[in-house]
This record gives C-alpha cells, sequence and structure tokens, in this order.
C-alpha cells in the first residue's frame, strides 16, 4: 500500500506507455478513450476530490462518481459500514449533496484532470431519474452517465427498477431517449436470479454499456444486541468476497451482449483486474480497494500492465474474453 | 506509505503501544490526528482482515517516529500484537483535524481508557505553549491505566481514577474533575462516548464559558471522506442537527456541538 505521496516520482511507470510509446493500457469504449481500463467505482471514490491529497487523478481511466440525484440526500442512519469476512457492509443509503451542488461545486474542480468523469446517478422515481439524466446529459465535463437502478440500500433507491426485467426495460428505455448526448452505462443489480435477462433488455432498449456488479444485498447480527448491526438492517456487501460472484456474471455478460462491458465486484490488484477482462470485461471499476488504500486503483493499473507485459499482450482487446470457452 | 516498526510492546491483555518510523507520517502529524493502519503488515496481500483501522497520534519523537497505542480488541488488533521489530506498517496520514492549542491557560485533560492516547500529544504541546496541564485519567480497573513513563511529558498534575478503585481514586474520571475546585480554562477531552457525555456536562455545570474540545471515535471505513460510514451527529449554530464526518471534519469537535442523545 503506498498512498499518494510519490506517485509522480517514477515517470516510466506511470506514463502507461511500452518502450515504443505505445500504452498497452489503452481502451476505447463508446467513443471515449480511456488510458488505463481501471476506474474508481461509484461511492467508493467520493466526489474524488477527497482524494486528491493521495494520488494524481489524471493517471486514472475515470472516476465513477457518488450516486447523483436530483436534491440532495441525506442518506440512512448510523451504523451504516461493518466489516464481514473479506467485505464490506455498507448501507449508506445514497447520501449525495445533489446536482446542483455537484455541478456548482465538484465538478469545476474535476474538470481540471484528465481523466474520464462518468457520473452514477438515480432518481426515487422515473421522473427524477429523467430530470437528472437531463442536466446531467447538458452538462459539459461530463463524459458518460452511469445509471444506478441497483442501489439496494434505500427504498425505491433504484432497485425496484431492476427487480423485473420489464421494470429495468421501461425505465432504461424512457432515459434512454431524454439522453441524447452522452454514452449512458446502466449498472446492474447481482440480486436478480438470471443476469441474462437483464442484460438482453438493457442492450435491446438502447444502453450503450452495461456495468456490472452491484453490491450483494446482505446482514450481519449483533450476538449481543441481538439485532442486525447496520440501522439500515441490510446493506449492500463489497470487496473480495463478492469476486467470484462478479466473475460469473461478467463471463455471462460477455456471451449475452455486444455492448461493452464494465465489470467490478472486489478488484484489489491487477490480476484481480486480469480476471475480469479475461472473463470479457472491456473496462473495470475498482471499489472497497480505494478504501483500504486510497492510491490502490493507479496500483493495480500498474500491477495489470506488468501481467499484460508478462503474457506479451499489446492491448486490452488481446485477452478480453479470453477465458470464456 | 510505509512506517518500519521499531517497538512493540505489551503492556497487558487489554493494551499494547508500538513505536514506527517515518518521517512523513511525523512530518504531517499533530496533536488530534489520526492514521490508518491497514492489516496487511509488510508485503502480505490477504483479504481478511480488509478494512484498515485508525489510530489516534500519541506522540511523535524527533520528526521521525510516532507512538501509538492499541486496545486488543478485534482481529486487527491481534495482529498488531504480533508484529515485530523490523516489519512494515502500511499506514495513511496524517488525517483529521486537529486540537486547539491555547497558551498560558489552566488546562483540564480528561482521558477515559484507550482515549488517553491523543492526550499525550496534546498535553505535551499545551505545556510548551505555556500552559498548566492536568490530566485527569480514568478507566475501568488498573488494567486500563497504561504505564505513567508513557506520558510523563504531557501534564503538570496527574488524577488516576479507577471503577473499581484497585489503582488512584476510585470511582468515575467526573469526580475529581467536579470536586477538585480549580477553574480551568479550557477542557480536552477523549474517551467513551458516555464519558465524553458527562464530562461535558460536568464542565458546564461549572461553568458553560469554558471551552472543551472533543476527540471523537467512530468506526471508519476508509478515514479520509469517502465512504461516509463514520457521521457524527453535530448541532449547528441554528440548532439543527447535521452529520459530520469523523475522520474529515472530525474528530476534534466542539464538546458542546455533539447530539449525544444521537450517537448509537
Amino acid at each position: 500500500m503506498n498512498n499518494n505521496q510519490n506517485n509522480n516520482n517514477d515517470h516510466n511507470k506511470n506514463n502507461n506507455s511500452d518502450n515504443h510509446g505505445i500504452n498497452i493500457l489503452e481502451k476505447i469504449i463508446c467513443g471515449i478513450k480511456f488510458k488505463t481500463p481501471i476506474i474508481t467505482a461509484s461511492g467508493t471514490f467520493g466526489y474524488g476530490l477527497e482524494f486528491i491529497r493521495f494520488m494524481d487523478l489524471n493517471l486514472l481511466g475515470g472516476i465513477s462518481i457518488k450516486g447523483i440525484s436530483l436534491e440532495p440526500v441525506e442518506g440512512n442512519p448510523m451504523p451504516r459500514i461493518v466489516e464481514t469476512a473479506s467485505g464490506l457492509l455498507n448501507a449508506i443509503g445514497l447520501q449525495n449533496v445533489g446536482v446542483k451542488s455537484f455541478i456548482a461545486e465538484k465538478l469545476p474542480i474535476l474538470k481540471s484532470f484528465d481523466t474520464n468523469i462518468i457520473v452514477n446517478f438515480w432518481g426515487k422515481s422515473i421522473d427524477e431519474y429523467l430530470k437528472v439524466a437531463e442536466i446531467l446529459d447538458d452538462t459539459d465535463g461530463v463524459d458518460m452517465l452511469e445509471m444506478n437502478i441497483s442501489c439496494p440500500n434505500i427504498k425505491d433507491g433504484g432497485i425496484s427498477f431492476s427487480s423485473t426485467p420489464i421494470a429495468t426495460s421501461e425505465i432504461v428505455s424512457k432515459v434512454r431517449k431524454v439522453v441524447r448526448n452522452k454514452p449512458l452505462i446502466v449498472k446492474l443489480s447481482p440480486n436478480v436470479t438470471d443476469i441474462k435477462e437483464y442484460l438482453k433488455v438493457v442492450e435491446v432498449e438502447g444502453a450503450d454499456s452495461v456495468s456490472l456488479i452491484n453490491t450483494l444485498i446482505g446482514m450481519a447480527i449483533d450476538i449481543h444486541k441481538f439485532k442486525p448491526v447496520l440501522a439500515n438492517k441490510t446493506g449492500g456487501l463489497s470487496g473480495p468476497a463478492i469476486k467470484p460472484v462478479a466473475l460469473r456474471m461478467v463471463y455471462e455478460a460477455f456471451s449475452t451482449v455486444k455492448i461493452p462491458i464494465i465489470g467490478m465486484g472486489g478488484i484489489m490488484t491487477g490480476n484481480d483486474a486480469a480476471e475480469f477482462i479475461l472473463a470479457g470485461a472491456d473496462i473495470v471499476q475498482v471499489g472497497t480497494a480505494n478504501f483500504t488504500d486510497p492510491s490502490a486503483a493507479i496500483n493495480i493499473s500498474n500491477e495489470l500492465r506488468d501481467y499484460m507485459n508478462s503474457k506479451s499482450f499489446k492491448s486490452i482487446d488481446d485477452f478480453r474474453g479470453k477465458a470464456v470457452i | 506509505m510505509k512506517a518500519k516498526v521499531i517497538k512493540n510492546i505489551k503492556i497487558n491483555d487489554k493494551y499494547g503501544y508500538m513505536v514506527i518510523e517515518s518521517k512523513e507520517l511525523s512530518k504531517s502529524s499533530e496533536a488530534g490526528n489520526f492514521f490508518m493502519v491497514s492489516p496487511r503488515i509488510n508485503d502480505e496481500t490477504n483479504s481478511d482482515p480488509l478494512i484498515n483501522r485508525a489510530f489516534a497520534i500519541a506522540d511523535i519523537f524527533d520528526n521521525d517516529t510516532i507512538l501509538f497505542i492499541y486496545q486488543v480488541v478485534g482481529r486487527v488488533t491481534k495482529t498488531l500484537g504480533a508484529v515485530k521489530e523490523g516489519d512494515d506498517l502500511n499506514v495513511v496520514g496524517a488525517l483529521g483535524t486537529k486540537f486547539t492549542i491555547c497558551e498560558n491557560k489552566n488546562v483540564a485533560l480528561v482521558a477515559g481508557g484507550a482515549g488517553i492516547a491523543p492526550m499525550i500529544i496534546l498535553g505535551k504541546t499545551l505545556r510548551a505553549n505555556g500552559n498548566k496541564v492536568t490530566l485527569f485519567y480514568g478507566g475501568a480497573t488498573k488494567n486500563d491505566i497504561i504505564p505513567t513513563d508513557l506520558l510523563s511529558t504531557c501534564y503538570d498534575n496527574l488524577e488516576i481514577v479507577t471503577f473499581d478503585g484497585s489503582l488512584g481514586l476510585k470511582g468515575l474520571v467526573t469526580k475529581p474533575l467536579l470536586a477538585s475546585g480549580e477553574k480551568f480554562d479550557n477542557v480536552y477531552t477523549c474517551g467513551p462516548t458516555g464519558m465524553l457525555s458527562a464530562v461535558v456536562k460536568a464542565v458546564s455545570s461549572i461553568d458553560d464559558k469554558i471551552d472543551i474540545e472533543i476527540s471523537m471515535e467512530a468506526k471508519m471505513g476508509c478515514g479520509i471522506g469517502a465512504c461516509l460510514g463514520c457521521l457524527i451527529p453535530t448541532i449547528d449554530n441554528d440548532g439543527t442537527i447535521v452529520n459530520r464526518r469523523c475522520c474529515v471534519e472530525g474528530p476534534i469537535f466542539d464538546g458542546k456541538k455533539i447530539a449525544f442523545e444521537r450517537l448509537v
């Protein structure tokens, strides 16, 4: 865990180019160029600004901003987090500053960095989804939109829209119509019986990309107080504990849709990222690892490049989906 | 960043302390700050336990070494108990807000249990700024009181209190604070939530103009303001309750602005 402070010292390591000046990590999806396929995941990287002290944001492929809603949201009561075996259960409840404050206060600073800004957004109703999507679609400095229909932690926090393929179809089709300028990613819930049905629906309704997986619904119980640890009772499980589930779903996605796949779930190392790409991910997001090491995403990017060099892969596409048989 | 373990001393079954070497951490640390320690020692990559733990900066020596105190309560602190001299800890810091350092005042520090940690460097700094420092240090039993040689630089007067009377006065730490009759200009405190609330009440009952600064504790997911898991309910000037992140807007708060009744 080398946080921050000397990330800029080793330029050879940090510009992702090989001896011939070719950046083997570069990947283009939806017409957007990512200098590395490593993005920080929504909800684990704040508004990005919290990490400036610890890393050079310019070295990231992109930042997926914490889920933004039309109005500010206070979130759930405490306790909101509890550690479980190789994982973290959270029930933050999509606390955020609201789209207006985000655009006025956070985005101007974020825009000064050379990295892709992906804004994760959600609503309590279809109407709210449409309003916030329209605003973000017209906002300079936002490179992509990531529609969250899968937060498990608040009532009407989007998960109802991923509880049936019909509900998913309805919301994606409506949001698609108002997002005219920017690529639209739909982030899927793993808390379903057959992820393939949802993947197909999202592609049919015109999403440009799909990201998976959001957290798995879980619980921890306090055996002395005889009640769930989290005030919200249930929370979303993230971290290495969910990686096998996430990999399986990305693997299924590769054979199900043609649109680019953004994979995530428990990535802690470059080898973890490689597993997701071998399973079919175009790019990946790093989540809980940002908590255990603020510069994790950059380390993972460097490790992924080392892995690629060790296998003589010249591009992400050289090994993307290679494990899918 | 890495910090080399210089010393790891078991105090008793409940507490240990460590001295670690890191110029970067030492230089950026002041009284009140904390840092995060990864459960992955040296270059281990194990993911269980996963989440870093927060520790108060207890003292800084020679601008390059840090003292911190840990209570052996969970899996991570058990791991820390087994760490050896020469091992590398992975740390993030310094983090959080710092205490306000007053000058030439009569000051009380009130510590409970592991809450002694930030009081050591605070007392040392306050004394260097011309303050007279009285340390009220309480614990459930004598095992909750760390050896006083670690504390020697941080007070002018020391009052030890244990609930069972096994060391020092018997009772709660607020007892001698109230009984001292001394007029303190500023009070600083750190310890269990119940104690903090009692200290604020006790000090306010003496004189509600006395400033009280508290070092709060909360379970933290990241320590850097990203996870929003460590909120502390605070009272704004207009009386509204506003949740603030213990790791960024804290851990040092105005004691009179904590909504204790809202704390879990």
